[in-house]
């Protein structure tokens, strides 16, 4: 078993590989790089990537690369999927509400000037498979936002899994490639958000994806008024929800991204409701007044218990 | 002296009564009947009347994935899990 931590997309990354051999020394080696080649590519905060490019094209078709291609579909799917909550056409509704540069350089007390943004329609992206290229409407910017990492997690851990079995950790979002060597599933912990070094529950699972979305760390004031990332396309400013984290395990990375992120917009009942409607997903809320809600299916995955501090599955509220 | 059995012909009332009883049988067979087939038309009424049948759409692949590459024996059969990553909202 080898492990490799390294830095990629604004987030902390963790690769695992399970086998000894200098094969997956090697393997192993090369995932930073993969990372650093799609960031270049996906990056909204590098003014040189092809992200960027695509969002100053101003109305032109663009000829794309394939890694592009394939996330600007992946985020389509993640629009169609989610009915438009999770949609890649927020890069101005994050920017009024002040997330406009990466997390780490985010003045998190900054007064910004307006708070929400019209959304644009995800399907007025148009793609030309022939010539791969993509033609946004003139005012149309995009951000990938969760979907990019969750791609990117999924791709990495299938790459590895030619040598393998392997885990991508990429900043939360977990990829899973299929049983460990030993033939056991890999044990993955769910973070406290109300106090993110403890787990409330650790899930064992072969393969697929294991994703959070939450408003606990990715957030900032404005006008003394907690601001966080997570947009709702339907207000076009940060989502109002009773959901402080949203944990989903799914067929795949993306998969779970997208869900997650669904569930906490649409908050605890109609989320929960969401995740049960489909077969493919199990997931796990915690509430902003520490009420723990799993889907039925979550059940076959956890190992343990919630920690017996916290007794009858409520955690200390939030402020 | 003999007994005799002494047969007596069928009197006008005995005649009447029997056919009063044969009378009565054919008409609660033919009321079971009657009864019968409007169960049986409620039976239909009511079939036809009946939600249609929930039909499950047949798994995809998709949908198969998550339970299939995670069988729950397997899961359950660890006994000493060693945390390897931890889920959480992007750092």
């Amino acid at each position: 078993m080898q492990r490799l931590d390294f830095h990629a997309m604004g987030c902390q990354m963790l690769a695992w590989i399970d086998w000894d051999d200098a094969n997956a020394t090697e393997a192993l080696a090369q995932v930073p790089l993969w990372f650093e080649e799609w960031e270049a590519s996906l990056s909204r905060f590098r003014d040189d990537s092809e992200l960027s490019a695509l969002n100053r094209a101003q109305g032109k078709p663009m000829r794309v690369s394939e890694t592009m291609w394939q996330v600007v579909d992946a985020a389509r799917r993640a629009a169609q999927e989610s009915e438009g909550l999770v949609t890649p056409t927020l890069l101005d509704a994050l920017h009024a509400a002040g997330y406009d540069r990466s997390f780490e350089t985010l003045n998190r007390s900054s007064a910004l000037a307006t708070c929400s943004a019209e959304i644009g329609d995800w399907h007025a992206i148009e793609r030309d498979a022939k010539t791969r290229t993509i033609r946004l409407p003139r005012e149309m910017r995009l951000d990938f936002g969760g979907v990019a990492k969750g791609w990117a997690a999924d791709q990495a851990a299938q790459r590895l899994s030619a040598i393998a079995p392997a885990l991508i950790d990429a900043g939360g979002d977990i990829a899973l490639s299929g049983a460990r060597a030993n033939g056991e599933p890999w044990a993955i912990g769910v973070a406290n958000p109300f106090k993110p070094e403890s787990d409330l529950e650790l899930l064992l699972v072969n393969q697929g994806g294991v994703a959070t979305s939450g408003r606990d760390y990715r957030r900032w004031q404005r006008d003394g008024k907690w601001q966080h990332h997570i947009i709702d396309p339907r207000t076009g400013a940060p989502a109002e929800t009773d959901v402080l984290s949203a944990t989903v395990i799914a067929p795949t990375t993306r998969q779970a991204e997208v869900a997650a992120k669904v569930a906490l917009i649409l908050g605890s009942d109609e989320g929960i409701q969401w995740i049960e409607a489909r077969n493919e997903l199990a997931g796990l809320l915690v509430l902003e007044n520490g009420q723990i809600v799993r889907s039925r299916r979550m059940n076959d995955f956890v190992w343990s218990e919630p920690i017996a501090l916290f007794e009858n599955s409520v955690l200390p509220s939030w402020s | 002296m003999t007994n005799q059995v002494k047969r007596t012909s069928p009197s006008g009332i005995g005649v009447g009564i029997k056919m009063l009883i044969m009378a009565a049988s054919v008409a609660s067979t033919v009321g079971g009947w009657a009864l019968l087939a409007a169960g049986q038309a409620q039976d239909t009424l009511a079939a036809t009347q009946q939600p249609p049948a929930i039909v499950q759409p047949a798994p995809s692949s998709t949908q198969n994935s998550l339970r299939s590459v995670n069988p729950q024996a397997a899961l359950r059969q660890v006994t000493q899990p060693n945390m390897l990553a931890r889920t959480r909202s992007s750092r």
